[in-house]
């Protein structure tokens, strides 16, 4: 027996494609784009707005679909990792991270990708320890962080990025 | 800013050729997938019909299970069923690798906060959860313990009842006592302690305490599992999939051929994702319902599943007025949790690699892994080496302190030189050690030591581990194609450290063909040879050598086949880079394939093997080296204090990737700063782990960061293929012990409990003696 | 897992009200959900309905008039920090509100929210007690303005009733004889102590004082005490008195230990940034 529960009706846009969904109220922001949409790219964690892995953007602004109700995107522009793909091209910041190397499980990779996305959409060239701010909030287990923020950078500046690495 | 300093000793003294792109810093196979968010982890899988676990856990420490009321969960809408332990059909309702102790489900009794006791299956996993909260089960609380040297009380009440079952043996010298509680022991040492500590000129004596810590790669434990056709299939977020496999054919009853454990994009595991975990009860489930499962965990319930032992250490260390050792003794108590898991692994490895590689006249460390009613206890990186090497980094540096030595000239006084055997049977060292510190110490040196009196300090450790893991066995596959392209086929798993790309790159050097013709199968089961584990830093020591023989198998069978198909003798057939040549002319390797084949059609396959013989015949098969320098300045009203340089240095004989190698460094130097500074399971009086929680649970920051510089050492002189040898847990384990030597010349404070939380180091201010010759003097007293 | 609930998004102040009253205790408001969905996740909260007050326009906006600068009680952290308004008029609220959480937290977040939750690690309510904010409620049977100091009855527990919410945070607007300081020290996100401080000086001398203590108890206090023992005198004597006045902070409150730090810890803290926070005003002119 399927369970029952209130539902609504969500009309929602996601990476410029519009959804009409019957959702229930409680779904977050996460369920919706990972279980009914099938956008697994946004990752869930900690569940608790602490480590960013789940960050996507509405609006602009950099959200954790994990502790945002879905209803709350009604009528707003919902950009995940997946969107920042245009057209078969990479978006700059996806380049940066892979040519620093800012990531090695890459589970946290699209939370910090679209987090500084989200950055640069507010601040056009943040300065280092702006970056570092914004970034405070998104946990990398596996960086030890200084390639992902020298990926961000080389984005805000060619000349001012990390020192050459290896060979 | 990451700063990445290669040093060749001695450049092509061991004259091994390395093929490109070998030591190159390739950009990573799993590149692409990871920034564009379609590699897939194992909660973003799917299968038809597949519902949804949800798991009833323990409320206390320890109790009797009086009754389970399902009936409320079983009636909400959406709950297909709602298991007990009693409901399970199981050949086996016990697992574990070293001991077979851990209930799929809890039997009668609890052990721990967070013990599975019941698994709810339904059709979402909205009605999943909501089922899981109606199920009422009654409890009888009962005595429990959590500190593991209580555990070995007399009196303290006891975390298994068939003692003597639940005792792992993996030595055979005489213990001096016995306790139910015991879960493993080991004694490690040599010479007459006793006699030899007579001699020492000073003898420091300390209590030491390193935490409990939870591994914290991102992905949180996950799994799937279907039982169709009489083939059981997991998918799952586990390290060792091999592992998993045989705990799943005990427990089912079934053979290894007919268990597929399939492990997808992984989200990091730092020993968190050794062995089985979830995997079990999910496929438990799965063989109940007869449907496909899933199981996700929240953090919460992932720290209620696996964390590190931590460790109580009493380390009494005797020296000669000019700072050579002459003896130690020590005790460990490591901190096993409920149920067994790798414990007796890290007990064993605690009580060697405490000890570094300095030379000891006398040691005698007696290392007791102490069942607990807390989580069990399992792999953390550096597996049992943070423990110790807390504890012994930091007496070194009070020695040098009260003998008014230097620190870096007391640990090269005493470590043991290459080729020397630290014990009769151990394999000589394979590194320069003294080099190596003084490599470090020089690079520190570099910029001016930082003032006291602007509370600010500078602290050095190092650690030296024997990377053994038992039966370290590897077996390689290569397919070479009919249009020369190469399929590796690895039973490693791709944790994010690089293997997938550093094999590749192996493979690419061997049959000399471009890296994008290369790919490399990993984590599934059904198809992968066999791996020991992804463990003890050893994938591109021994994947990678096991791969190195399989590209030679192929390489002599290309060699045959060109041969016959062109009708010339063997020796007429000289191997190159990407193909061979016959009487000059160059034929690639996908044309032998097709000349042998006589179409465009076929494959030849190539394995390699790497077992306990020849380069590996000797334990351990490597040293993993780490050394660690900080400069710290402390906040004297609050305790807070940061770490504002970093410099790490790896002895790796060859990085095969020098950018995934120091990446791997920086992450290490980062997790050691959160267990030196932050990071700590902690359990309140009622047995309820208080920060186990990601609001409570702190973990490394961007604000944290310090400038790194990471140092790599090349000398090629491991067994690993180009003289490579494992590396990635080393610089972890000095780092918490750099830190507090740190803060002790900065502040004066030696703090021996991590992590050093602002409190505890404020506390220790406070308590702070007149002076230090004060401190001294006590330090001497206990000589 | 959240339990099921209805969802109501009113569209104005009224529909909003009118729903409240109706659906009476069985209703949460919702305005930002950094806390409310957290602790629905973990079961600790369940509720039938949720109003979302986010389409109300009436809570929205930032202005000035007559002295005061008006927070609308769903302005997010995010638009407080980034409101050129307030940095121009304010900027120790804009730089305030810059600490809270992360940046994620702060773009859902409301100040109406953050201080409705009450949870007693707010970095909002101490610097507002400590500025003399007032909060404008409102409810069926009209509005009513509550200091910030009267808000607050205990943690997660506030005046307001089920049927009221708060339309807007009123901050008299400081002139350039008066200055802020924040000061917060963590180690997780959560502030473990916090100390908000206002000082207003006429002719060298201190006007006027306020003096808030936050996260170390239930609800931030303000050192009344403290305060009036301070005003008269001058610059340099404040600063003289800074080693009673921060031992004075650390022992007027009735401290309590928990999970983040033990009593005499954060007496301590408290001690520190109540030092801090009257350099931070009192060193430079």
């Amino acid at each position: 027996m399927a369970p029952r529960y209130p539902t609504i009706q969500l009309n929602i846009t996601v990476n410029d494609r519009v959804a009409d969904l019957t959702i229930q109220p409680r779904e977050t922001l996460a369920y919706v784009l990972r279980h009914r949409l099938g956008l697994t790219g946004t990752k869930v964690s900690c569940d608790a707005q602490i480590c960013g892995a789940c960050t996507v953007m509405v609006d602009g602004l950099p959200v954790s679909a994990c502790t945002t109700l879905a209803v709350d995107a009604l009528n707003k522009q919902v950009t995940t990792i997946e969107g920042l793909v245009t057209n078969g091209e990479l978006h700059p910041l996806q380049e940066a991270f892979l040519e620093h190397s800012a990531f090695q499980c890459g589970f946290c990779t699209p939370g910090f990708i679209v987090s500084a996305a989200a950055l640069l959409g507010q601040v056009a060239r943040p300065s280092r320890e702006a970056i570092l701010e914004w970034l405070d909030g998104n946990i990398c287990r596996c960086t030890g962080y200084e390639s992902i923020v020298a990926a961000v950078l080389s984005v805000v500046d060619d000349d001012q990025s990390a020192e050459p690495i290896g060979q | 800013m990451v700063k990445i300093e290669r040093k060749f000793a001695e450049p092509g003294r061991n004259n091994v050729p390395v093929p490109e792109p070998v030591g190159y810093a390739v950009q990573r196979l799993d590149g692409l997938a990871k920034v564009t968010g379609t590699a897939r982890y194992t909660d973003d899988l799917t299968v038809p019909g597949v519902c949804f676990a949800a798991v009833v856990r323990s409320d206390y420490p320890h109790a009797r299970l009086i009754s389970i009321d399902v009936s409320a969960a079983e009636n909400h809408p959406g709950v297909i069923s709602v298991l007990t332990t009693g409901q399970l059909t199981l050949a086996s309702p016990l697992f574990g690798q070293f001991m077979q102790d851990r209930p799929i489900l809890a039997d009668q009794r609890v052990r721990f906060v967070g013990e599975p006791i019941a698994g709810v299956v339904a059709e979402t996993p909205f009605a999943a959860a909501e089922g899981a909260r109606l199920v009422k089960v009654d409890y009888e609380p009962l005595p429990f313990v959590i500190d593991p040297v209580q555990a070995l009380d007399e009196d303290a009440p006891l975390v298994h009842e068939s003692e003597s079952a639940m005792w792992y043996r993996d030595d055979d010298q005489p213990y001096d006592r016995f306790h139910p509680n015991l879960c493993s022991t080991k004694v490690h040492g040599w010479g007459d302690v006793d006699a030899q500590m007579e001699t020492a000129d000073i003898v420091l004596e300390d209590w030491f305490r390193f935490p409990r810590a939870f591994p914290g790669g991102m992905e949180q434990y996950s799994a799937m599992a279907r039982y169709e056709g009489g083939t059981l299939t997991v998918w799952t977020a586990a390290g060792h999939p091999l592992a998993v496999q045989a705990d799943l054919t005990r427990c089912f009853g079934l053979p290894s051929s007919r268990v597929e454990v399939i492990v997808p994009y992984v989200g990091g595991s730092f020993g968190g994702k050794s062995l089985a975990k979830i995997e079990p009860l999910v496929a438990a489930l799965a063989m109940a319902t007869g449907r496909a499962v899933k199981l996700a965990l929240s953090m919460e319930d992932a720290m209620l599943t696996s964390r590190s032992s931590g460790a109580t250490l009493w380390l009494k260390t005797g020296f000669t007025s000019n700072g050579r050792i002459v003896a130690r003794e020590a005790n460990l108590w490591v901190d096993a949790g409920a149920y067994a898991d790798t414990t007796p692994g890290v007990n064993r490895a605690a009580a060697v690699r405490m000890n570094g590689a300095y030379r000891f006249p006398a040691l005698r460390v007696r290392s007791y892994a102490v069942y607990t009613h807390t989580v069990p206890a399992g792999s953390f990186r550096g597996f049992g080496a943070q423990e110790g090497v807390w504890a012994s980094e930091q007496q070194l540096d009070e020695a040098a302190v009260v003998l008014g030595l230097d620190p870096l000239d007391i640990r090269t006084d005493n470590l043991a030189d290459k080729g020397e055997r630290l014990w009769p049977t151990a394999r000589p060292l394979d590194s320069d050690l003294k080099a190596d510190l003084r490599a470090l110490a020089a690079e520190m040196e570099s910029e001016p030591e930082p003032e006291a009196r602007q509370s600010k300090g500078r602290g050095l450790a190092m650690s030296v581990s024997d990377a053994e893991v038992p039966n370290s066995v590897s077996v390689s596959i290569v397919r070479m194609h009919a249009d020369g392209s190469l399929t590796v086929l690895s039973g490693s798993t791709e944790l994010g450290q690089g293997s997938q790309t550093v094999l590749a790159q192996i493979a690419a050097g061997e049959m000399g063909i471009p890296m994008d013709q290369i790919s490399v199968v990993q984590g599934h089961t059904g198809m992968v040879p066999f791996e020991r584990s992804t463990g003890a830093s050893r994938t591109t020591t021994f994947a990678g050598r096991a791969l190195q023989n399989a590209c030679q198998d192929l390489r002599t069978q290309l060699q045959a086949c060109a041969a016959e198909a062109l009708g010339v003798l063997r020796g007429a057939v000289n191997l190159e880079a990407g193909g061979v040549s016959v009487d000059g002319d160059f034929h690639d390797w996908g044309s032998v394939v097709r000349l042998w084949f006589g179409g465009p059609v076929g494959e030849l396959v190539g394995s390699g093997y790497v077992r306990k013989v020849d380069d590996f015949s000797e334990s351990p098969p490597f040293w993993e080296v780490g050394c660690v320098g900080v400069d710290v300045t402390v906040d004297q009203e609050t305790g807070a204090y940061r770490v504002d340089r970093c410099v790490t240095l790896a002895d790796v004989g060859l990085a095969i990737n020098p950018r995934l190698m120091v990446g791997q460094d920086a992450g290490a130097a980062t997790m050691g700063m959160g267990l030196g500074m932050y990071e700590e399971i902690r359990y309140g009086e009622d047995g309820v782990p208080i920060t186990a929680s990601p609001y409570d649970y702190r973990m490394p920051r961007t604000s944290d960061m310090p400038h790194i510089h990471s140092i790599l050492v090349e000398r090629q002189d491991g067994v690993g293929p180009y003289g490579a040898k494992g590396a990635g847990e080393g610089t972890l384990n000095p780092v918490a012990p750099a830190i507090a030597n740190a803060i002790w010349r900065a502040c004066g404070v030696r703090v021996r409990e991590a992590p050093i939380t602002p409190e505890r180091l404020w506390q220790a201010l406070k308590d702070r003696p007149q002076s230090r010759r004060q401190q001294l003097g006590s330090a001497k007293e206990a000589s | 897992m959240i339990s099921a609930f209805e969802y109501h998004r009113p569209e104005t102040l009224e529909e909003a009200l009118q729903l409240l009253s109706q659906l009476g205790d069985e209703a949460v408001v919702y305005c930002g959900g950094t806390e409310l969905i957290q602790i629905a996740k973990t079961g600790l909260t369940s509720f039938k309905h949720l109003i979302d007050l986010k389409a109300v326009e009436q809570l929205q906006g930032i202005d000035v008039n007559s002295g005061t600068i008006r927070v609308g009680a769903a302005v997010t952290h995010y638009e407080i920090e980034r409101s050129a308004l307030v940095r121009h008029q304010l900027e120790s609220l804009a730089s305030m509100a810059a600490k809270i959480g992360n940046i994620r937290v702060r773009c859902s977040g409301s100040l109406g929210g953050n201080l409705a939750f009450a949870d007693p690690h707010s970095d909002p309510a101490v610097y507002l007690l400590a500025t003399d904010a007032t909060l404008v409620i409102v409810g069926a049977t009209g509005e009513r303005a509550v200091s910030v100091a009267n808000f607050c009855k205990g943690a997660y527990e506030t005046v307001l009733d089920h049927d009221e919410l708060i339309l807007e945070v009123r901050i008299p607007l400081q002139d350039n004889r008066t200055s802020i300081a924040h000061q917060r020290f963590t180690v997780t996100e959560r502030p473990i102590a916090n100390v908000a401080c206002r000082a207003t000086m006429g002719e060298g001398l201190v006007l006027d004082l306020g003096l808030a203590v936050g996260s170390v108890t239930d609800i931030p206090v303000r050192l009344v005490e403290i305060e009036e023992s301070q005003v008269g005198r001058s610059r340099e004597e404040v600063l003289g008195n800074i080693e009673q006045i921060a031992d004075a902070a650390s022992d007027a409150l009735a401290l309590r230990a928990d999970s983040m730090g033990s009593i005499d810890y954060k007496r301590n803290l408290v001690s520190v940034l109540t030092r801090r926070a009257i350099r931070d005003l009192f060193e430079h002119e």
